[in-house]
């Protein structure tokens, strides 16, 4: 997986989240271009070229960041606020996709420019009915600036 | 010859003895003797008339007898001495001599005249004088007297007479005779008799008797009769009176109408009862007014007492004692100041008393003998006597140890409250922390049995027999059943702690838009609604369609054996409040468990039946009761069932729903 083909960043730190979304992914063929980062720091690290990842050209974003909330290390907020506020960054469409129904978290999403808030369904069929509409959506419907 | 000479001689010597003789009885004679000649000079002046005039003989013999009357007599005098020498002889003349000093002697007079031996020819007229000036003087004064003493005795209120020394009667003033209507004749000596009571008589005569033997003084009270014939009782006193030698003269009574006394004296009597029975009545009132204020002032529990002018103690109640430990004999007389903490203080607030009439809330300690400080609010006022003047101060004290104790515990209650509310905050916090924690740490596992699960279905699913696949749909069955679970006791945790955002609502949209929501998951079901103008409230919309999504899913989940399904929601004013009820045509439930429909994790039926958590009426109810309403449920088994709730018409500034509405829809 080379850092210039990826079109999906996936900031999740649970390893079973992951694999059940590639999986998700993978059923509408969305899978291949995924570059998962398991905290904050590390999602941060890549989109702006910095730390394990300065070697990785800054200028070739995602078309998509999936982005967990509740993160190790710098949480997925934090991101996202650093994202939108970045003006390399700021174009790049964030989902959030997390457990968390509280209010104050979709507040504060929405404040920061979040693109979309998807509550992770418990049931299977669903999450992967909705991670796969999500990933379709961003990637093949929505046009980016770029 | 001899012999005559012898008896000349000796008749010469007799004769000479014989002047000498008549010489001293006339110079020392007691009595006033005067010798005149026919031309009335005087010719001798014996001593006692010298002591009489005052004058010397030697200074008178030889002048006129008529230097010897006062002026005015001399005349009237000279006339009766002329009538001597005529030849007459005084037997008792009174003739006035005037005293050189000027007073005027009162003299009786006898006088003889001597005649030459012619027997015709007046030779000396001799005159001898008895001074009775002082008994003259004396009978005057004794008319005077008498007559002063029965002008008394007339005129005095009583009835008085004067007996002889044997009880003779012989005189009585006037009115004696005024009074019995009788005459002297009739009463004179012991005619009195007759106008005294024949049955006291006896013993009036025994005693007046008794008292005229014995010489004592007499006292009496018996009835007199007067003009009038009504016998009036008198109060008769006798008293002797006693000449020099003590023996008895007369007896001098009076008698005393004591009727108009008596009169007087039962009247009195009367009236005297009288003002005793009203004095008893009203010491009676007034013990029983002291009795019941001492037992006012006894039952205070607040110790009152009263102070002097001069600050002492006059008056105290038990409180009073109590409260400083001090009997009442202890503390009377004694300055008050002294029992408290800052005896100044308590005197300046006793003294403000005193300046300005009352002191009010005056905050001091006083010092129970036992050593125990007893805060109290000090109260006082002046009083004063029915005069005006202000005798004393009442002062009435407020122990406040128990408000003091109360206001600590209060402080202490409150800091404590302090601390509670700090460490509710903190276990709101955690709690916040927890549904975070669960709703993302809870859900992830059972998303990852459900989706692993899943992913064995679909990956292995040809390697598993029929009971290995259904296991696998029973763990995620499970998996989903636990996430909504979890779901639901989020949304109800997120709910209860929610700020409601008060405002008006149309209930009618909210209703619509809760419809719309329950449709989505009811696909297939035929469901014939019934929403028909509701009256507006006033709430939370969100958290009200919450209550309204929740009641609809009720209404379409237990009425799913129905062919058609009806629900309605309906509503209407009472009061200060708005009812709604929500009606399906289900299969209702038993009223014995009406109160278990609320409650968290309740359910009236099993998985099989119907689905659910058990959350949903418990939220229903937990948000009415935010908004201050009531819910209720009413139904019967196979026969449908009615949830209602109240929500409030206005708020509280009296905002209707209604009115604010159209402001609402003005704004959108």
């Amino acid at each position: 997986m080379t850092a210039n083909g990826v079109e999906i960043l996936l900031v999740e730190d649970n390893p079973r989240d992951v694999e059940m979304t590639l999986r998700a992914l993978k059923k509408r063929n969305l899978a291949n271009q995924v570059h998962v980062a398991k905290d904050g720091a590390e999602a941060l690290d890549f989109l702006f070229a910095t730390g394990a990842y300065a070697a990785r050209n800054a200028n070739h974003t995602p078309k998509v960041v999936l982005l967990d909330l509740k993160l190790p290390k710098v949480s997925g907020l934090e991101v996202l606020k650093k994202i939108k506020s970045d003006e390399r960054t700021q174009t790049i469409p964030v989902v959030v996709l997390t457990s968390s129904q509280e209010e104050k978290d979709m507040v504060a999403s929405y404040r920061f420019g979040v693109n979309s808030y998807i509550v992770k369904p418990v049931d299977f069929d669903k999450f992967v009915e909705a991670i796969g509409e999500i990933g379709l959506y961003w990637m093949v419907v929505n046009k980016p600036l770029t | 010859m001899q012999s005559e000479v012898a008896v000349r001689k000796q008749a010469e010597e007799k004769l000479r003895e014989t002047n000498d003789y008549l010489e001293n009885l006339f110079n020392h004679a007691n009595a006033p003797i005067i010798v005149w000649d026919p031309q009335f000079r005087i010719t001798r002046f014996n001593g006692a008339f010298e002591a009489l005039s005052g004058r010397r003989a030697c200074e008178v013999v030889g002048k006129s007898l008529a230097l010897l009357f006062p002026p005015a007599l001399v005349e009237s005098s000279m006339e009766l001495i002329e009538k001597t020498t005529a030849g007459e002889r005084w037997e008792t003349v009174e003739i006035a001599i005037l005293h050189l000093d000027g007073s005027v002697r009162t003299v009786l007079w006898n006088s003889a005249t001597l005649l030459a031996a012619d027997g015709k020819t007046p030779v000396a007229t001799i005159a001898q004088g008895q001074d009775i000036t002082d008994r003259k003087l004396m009978e005057l004064a004794v008319r005077t007297s008498e007559e002063q003493f029965r002008t008394m005795a007339n005129s005095i209120p009583q009835l008085a007479w004067i007996a002889r020394a044997d009880g003779y009667i012989f005189w009585y003033n006037q009115r004696w005779y005024e009074y019995t209507g009788t005459t002297p004749e009739q009463m004179e000596g012991w005619g009195w008799q007759s106008v005294h009571d024949p049955d006291v008589l006896p013993q009036v005569m025994h005693s007046w008797t008794g008292a005229i033997a014995s010489g004592k003084p007499f006292e009496m009270q018996f009835p007199l009769r007067g003009t009038d014939g009504q016998f009036h009782t008198f109060l008769t006193r006798v008293q002797p009176l006693r000449d020099a030698s003590g023996q008895i003269v007369q007896w001098f009574g009076t008698n005393t109408d004591i009727e108009p006394l008596k009169q007087a004296e039962t009247a009195l009597r009367q009236h005297r009862d009288h003002l005793e029975q009203l004095v008893e009545a009203r010491t009676a009132e007034v013990r029983s007014a002291n009795a019941y204020n001492r037992g006012l002032i006894e039952a205070s529990l607040d110790p009152l007492l009263t102070k002097g002018r001069d600050g002492r103690i006059t008056d105290v109640n038990r409180a009073t004692e109590a409260i400083t430990g001090r009997s009442r004999q202890e503390l009377i007389g004694t300055d008050f100041a002294d029992y408290f903490t800052e005896p100044e203080r308590a005197r300046a607030a006793y003294q403000e008393a005193f300046r300005e009439g009352t002191v009010r809330d005056y905050e001091l300690a006083l010092r129970h003998t036992d050593g125990s400080i007893h805060p109290v609010l000090y109260n006082a006022a002046v009083y004063r006597d029915q005069a005006g003047m202000v005798v004393g101060v009442f002062a009435a004290m407020h122990d406040i140890t128990e408000r003091k104790r109360a206001e600590e515990a209060l402080r202490t209650l409150n800091s404590d409250l302090a601390d509670r509310s700090a460490e509710l905050e903190a276990v709101n916090r955690e709690l916040e922390a927890f549904s975070y924690s669960v709703s993302h740490d809870l859900k992830a596992p059972l998303r990852s049995v459900d989706g692993f699960a899943k992913m064995l279905e679909e990956d292995y699913a040809s390697r598993l027999d029929d009971e290995g696949r259904r296991l696998l749909r029973v763990v995620r069955d499970s998996a989903r059943d636990m996430g909504q679970l979890v779901n639901d006791l989020l949304t109800f945790s997120r709910l209860s702690r929610k700020d409601l955002k008060m405002m008006p609502i149309k209930m009618r949209d909210v209703a619509q838009d809760a419809r719309r929501q329950v449709e989505m998951v009811a696909a297939g079901r035929t469901i014939r609604w019934d929403i028909g103008e509701l009256p507006p409230a006033f709430g939370d919309e969100a958290t009200i369609r919450e209550v309204l999504i929740n009641l609809f899913s009720n209404a379409v989940k237990f009425t799913r054996p129905r062919q058609v399904a009806t629900i309605a929601i309906d509503g209407r004013v009472e009061g200060e409040e708005v009812r709604y009820t929500v009606t399906d045509n289900g299969v209702g439930f038993d009223m014995a468990y009406q109160d278990k429909l609320f409650c968290v994790f309740q359910r009236l039926h099993t998985s099989d039946q119907f689905e659910g958590t058990g959350i949903g009426l418990a939220l229903v109810q937990r948000i009415v009761q935010r908004h201050g309403g009531r819910v209720w449920a009413e139904g019967k088994v196979n026969e449908g069932a009615t949830f209602g709730f109240t929500l409030p018409r206005k708020d509280e500034r009296g905002r209707h729903g209604a009115h604010a509405s159209i402001e609402t829809e003005t704004r959108q």
